[in-house]
């Protein structure tokens, strides 16, 4: 058994509503930065989101365009693979599903392509019905690099790193394919509460 | 006598703390006992894991900052305004109490006594615990390898380790330069700004004495002191960098 | 004090049965130039550590850690030092 270390709380904990955290997380204050590469930094002119793959209409925003869509406040709890969870997160963003309401999908999967290569996959499902959005802001400021900005995926209900940083699209696909973190252990589907961290979970 | 660093297998081990030593303001140097110590090269790096009550695990890397000849084994730590662990172990960690530690690691960032060849040290902030490590063996076991440290602090009172660089300095073939970024004391002759090209090219070895050079410190200290030193005509294999990044703390 | 890059040691070592790892010398498949896993630039630590050539960038290695889960991957051909 680990020794136990007198003393130490770690700064990070705090008491919280058991219903709230998912089994295995902790608490933080904190928004720890986790990234797998370095911050890539896109200028704002150059900027666009996609939507492409099997579906019937292809679409792509400009910034300005993106910000013209209807964006809404969304707060939600969020909960990191790496034991982490934050409540009550707030952001500002579109919703995917304004961005397909046009496209008339085909598959039933989609890839999430970011700035730097980075790639999650989700079902198509997890990301529409209001479960999802392109988020521009956090606590009601401009999404910080570090933190994904200018825009990333927001999907609360999955494993944080399904929230793809600097997203700059979405594939849709008729069968499923696996992202990055995906293909190197972490789960297909990552539902937190049903601890869907790692592979064959 | 030098214990042997034995090339075995790390696992962690319980750590207590013998004393602590304050060094600055924000920094200390705790003594550790460690029964199963195998000994370590200067340069290497010790983790460290506390648990607790509810099996919250919290794990960082330390420099270890006692020559491989010293008695006991030392790290010397910075107390971060928004770290998780440092501050406990500058603040809490009583004596007697039990850490969990593992080590010693690292294979690359290391830096032997017998080797002759110019030895160029760069530090920023505490980056400077794994030089004085390889400095204080140094004198430990008699090295004869030209040595230059150059060192980049906030304030003079954020210079760590001053008494001893100075008496060091003041010996046999180590040189040590200090900028200050933010403050300086009165009547300091010393250099006062960033640590720029123009410092470096000034107190650094030169490229064609082909010096083996260490850089160390936080992660943009490291990659413009890096760069400046490529620059100025030094082979990148011979420079070797450790990175603080900006995780933990 | 040091909370990155060579903080991969302890780590990768642990994977390796307890082996210094740091020295351990990868052939990047996407540059071809070869570089120790020190030299590699490693991003986060605990769960998902990255570790990427230093020469073009490419993910080289990757290691997820739980509680008790360890699972790797590995680009390219990884050299390791001999147990003394």
């Amino acid at each position: 058994m680990t020794p136990l270390t007198p003393h130490f709380r770690g700064r990070h904990r705090e008491q919280a509503d058991p219903g709230r955290l998912p089994p295995g997380q902790h608490l933080t204050r904190d928004f720890p930065v986790l990234s797998a590469g370095p911050t890539p930094h896109t200028a704002l002119d150059d900027w666009t989101f996609s939507v492409i793959g099997d579906i019937g209409r292809s679409a792509q925003w400009s910034w300005p365009e993106l910000q013209a869509l209807p964006g809404e406040e969304v707060v939600r709890d969020i909960h990191c693979v790496t034991t982490w969870s934050k409540l009550d997160t707030r952001w500002r963003g579109v919703s995917v599903d304004t961005l397909l309401a046009d496209a008339e999908p085909q598959g039933a999967y989609v890839m999430a392509f970011c700035d730097g290569g980075y790639t999650t996959n989700l079902p198509l499902a997890d990301v529409t019905g209001g479960r999802a959005w392109i988020a521009y802001e956090f606590d009601g400021e401009p999404l910080e690099p570090a933190h994904g900005g200018p825009a990333r995926l927001l999907v609360p209900h999955l494993y944080f790193w399904k929230s793809a940083k600097w997203v700059r699209g979405l594939r849709v696909m008729g069968d499923d394919r696996r992202g990055f973190w995906e293909e190197r252990g972490y789960h297909d589907y990552g539902d937190p509460w049903r601890e869907q961290r790692y592979w064959g979970d | 006598m030098a214990r042997a660093a034995v090339l075995g297998r790390l696992t962690w081990q319980a750590a207590r703390l013998a004393a602590r030593r304050p060094e600055t303001a924000t920094t200390a140097t705790l003594v550790l006992d460690v029964p199963e110590w195998p000994g370590h090269r200067a340069g290497q790096h010790v983790d460290v894991r506390l648990t607790a009550e509810d099996g919250y695990t919290a794990q960082r890397s330390y420099s270890i900052a006692s020559a491989p000849e010293a008695e006991d084994l030392e790290i010397t730590v910075e107390r971060l305004s928004d770290g998780e662990v440092s501050p406990y172990l500058v603040d809490d960690f009583a004596e007697g109490d039990a850490i969990e530690l593992r080590g010693p690691i690292g294979g690359y960032f290391v830096w032997s006594a017998d080797r002759t060849a110019p030895l160029q040290l760069i530090a920023g902030g505490s980056g400077l615990v794994p030089l004085m490590c390889m400095l204080r063996h140094r004198a430990a076991r008699g090295g004869t390898a030209p040595t230059r440290l150059l060192l980049s602090a906030r304030t003079y009172e954020d210079v760590l380790y001053r008494e001893e660089l100075e008496r060091l300095g003041a010996g046999d073939g180590v040189a040590v330069d200090v900028v200050l970024t933010r403050a300086a004391p009165e009547g300091w002759t010393g250099r006062r700004g960033r640590a720029d090209a123009a410092f470096l090219a000034e107190s650094t070895w030169d490229a064609e004495l082909e010096p083996e050079i260490f850089i160390c410190g936080p992660t943009s200290f490291v990659e413009a002191a890096a760069q400046g030193m490529v620059d100025a005509g030094h082979d990148p294999l011979r420079v070797k960098t450790e990175r603080f990044g900006a995780t933990g703390g | 004090m040091r909370v990155d890059g060579n903080a991969a040691g302890g780590a990768l070592s642990e994977l390796f049965g307890g082996v210094e790892m740091t020295t351990a010398v990868r052939t990047c498949p996407g540059c071809v130039r070869t570089s120790t896993l020190a030299e590699h630039v490693v991003y986060t630590q605990a769960a998902g550590m990255v570790l990427r050539c230093p020469h073009c960038g490419d993910v080289g290695l990757t290691l997820i850690s739980g509680a008790e889960t360890r699972i790797v991957t590995l680009e390219g051909t990884l050299r390791v030092p001999a147990a003394g």
